[in-house]
């Protein structure tokens, strides 16, 4: 499945805007800026895509958030390791330093980031879009960025070669975190949707 | 083929074959890894399955297992020059991962079964197994000597 | 002193509203991870109020909160939640939610809120 140019740039608006939503939740919930870095929707060839990623070896937190409603969409919010440890002093209000490793505390605070991301993204995507869409409870798991990257594309990668990816980096200020968010809508839904609002194919 | 050993990086739901001193890798999540090697003649390769069976008009064979490996084979065996009689098989992957793939629950286990069951109705021996758990796997092959580095995520690296 | 009971899937949600609770002077009566532990611990605990999230496994807060109004129509239940959207707003208010405050808060957001509800009273 193709989309088309004029229907990309109308998803690159509302996705940037929901994103741009999420950022400020993040900001305000780790009371520092979380910036975006860079933002950037495309059709990825999901072959060519994992082979690149297969090589990403860094040790990570994935949180993947499921939604449903009338529009198909996972979200992979991806940090690394150090970076959610860091993140946790940051959301207990506590100094940087006193979360030592990967704990309990940790993977809460990285259910609960991805749950206010995943939550303020619906919630523009809702009101803008005239999506029905609420998210699912978010899974936490560490293990390899390509590994990662891979549980999120698998199932629809399965059924179709090309992907369409929205993909962001958000820099968390005065730390040297940089987060990976990743979007993948489903694409024959996505379609049904813009044909409601009419935007041309 | 040149001498210097390069690494080339296999993708989800595909397959490579290569010859000494090069050097096969990949990751694996609930997919499972198959690394044919022929010691005779040094060829190896990773195949990369992501289902245990085909369904639909999918024409990528690679992403299943019941399509994939008998074309692996096929493919090692005209292109690599490797013979059946000397393959040897060694797997890897096949975790529980993120439980948020619907249909795909427990998908590591049945991709073991049915690679198992292929691998034996092909004669080809498996050598060595690493799989399950609920961490990610990286691979390394080397085919010079058919060793297999793995390392599981947060374990030290083994060799298979 | 109010008693609360506490209703979030994550651990540290419930750790950062005990804390504001008790710096602003209520007791924590309870804390439950889903809509049916909270109905549970509703019946076991009888606090004065209680703060549910929406997003949670196995029963959602809005299925909480109508499960324990439909046991104590008196029940003061505030929801806590980021999905900001109207639906969900209107089936908490028109479920009888006493209030909905969206995540990430400031402290007197909430403090205001359960102080407006015990004002009622």
């Amino acid at each position: 499945m193709v989309i088309s140019p004029e229907r990309l740039r109308m998803l690159e608006i509302i996705m940037k805007l929901s994103i741009d939503n999420a950022s400020r939740a993040l900001s305000k919930t780790l009371r520092t800026g979380a910036k975006i870095g860079l933002s950037k929707i495309y059709m990825a060839d999901f072959n060519a895509t994992t082979e690149k990623m297969n090589n990403d070896t860094r040790e990570m937190t994935g949180i993947i958030v499921n939604f449903k409603g009338n529009l198909g969409c996972k979200m992979l919010f991806m940090l690394p390791l150090e970076g959610s440890i860091i993140l946790t002093d940051y959301y207990l209000r506590q100094p940087v330093g006193t979360t030592k490793e990967f704990n309990d505390d940790t993977e809460s605070v990285a259910q609960e980031l991805g749950n206010i991301l995943a939550s303020h993204i619906s919630n523009t995507l809702v009101s803008d879009f005239n999506a029905k869409l609420l998210p699912e409870p978010p899974q936490v798991h560490n293990d390899f960025a390509g590994i990662i990257f891979s549980s999120l594309v698998l199932e629809q990668g399965i059924l179709c070669d090309q992907l369409l990816l929205i993909e962001s980096i958000f820099e968390i200020c005065k730390t040297e975190i940089s987060c990976y968010l990743f979007l993948l809508p489903e694409l024959a839904s996505l379609e049904k949707l813009l044909d409601a609002i009419g935007v041309q194919k | 083929m040149n001498d210097t050993p390069n690494i080339f990086t296999v993708g989800v739901g595909d397959a490579k074959i290569t010859k000494s001193p090069h050097h096969l890798k990949t990751l694996l999540g609930s997919c499972i890894g198959i690394v044919l090697y022929d010691p005779m003649v040094k060829v190896g390769g990773i195949l990369h399955i992501m289902l245990p069976k085909k369904t639909g008009n999918d024409s990528k064979l690679t992403k299943y297992a019941d399509t994939g490996l008998p074309f692996f084979i096929a493919q090692l065996i005209k292109n690599g020059g490797a013979t059946r009689n000397s393959m040897q098989a060694k797997i890897f992957g096949g975790a529980k991962m993120f439980e948020t793939a619907g249909n795909l629950i427990n998908i590591g286990e049945k991709n073991e079964q049915e690679v198992r069951k292929i691998l034996k109705e092909e004669g080809i021996k498996i050598v060595a197994a690493k799989t399950g758990g609920t961490k990610g796997y990286n691979i390394l092959l080397d085919t010079a000597t058919g060793n297999v580095e793995c390392r599981i995520f947060g374990e030290p690296v083994c060799i298979y | 002193m109010k008693r609360i009971l506490i209703v979030d899937d994550a651990k540290v949600v419930r750790l950062v509203i005990k804390q504001i609770l008790a710096r602003n002077g209520f007791q924590v009566a309870g804390e439950a991870t889903n809509g049916r532990e909270a109905l549970e611990k509703y019946k076991e605990l009888k606090p004065d109020a209680v703060t549910m999230d929406i997003v949670m496994p196995e029963v959602d807060g809005i299925q909480g909160l109508k499960d324990i109004l439909a046991y104590d129509k008196n029940a003061k239940v505030i929801m806590i939640s980021a999905i900001d959207q109207r639906d969900a707003l209107q089936e908490s208010l028109l479920s009888g939610a006493s209030d909905f405050v969206v995540k990430p808060f400031e402290d007197d957001r909430m403090v205001s809120a359960l102080n407006s509800i015990f004002s009622k009273e």
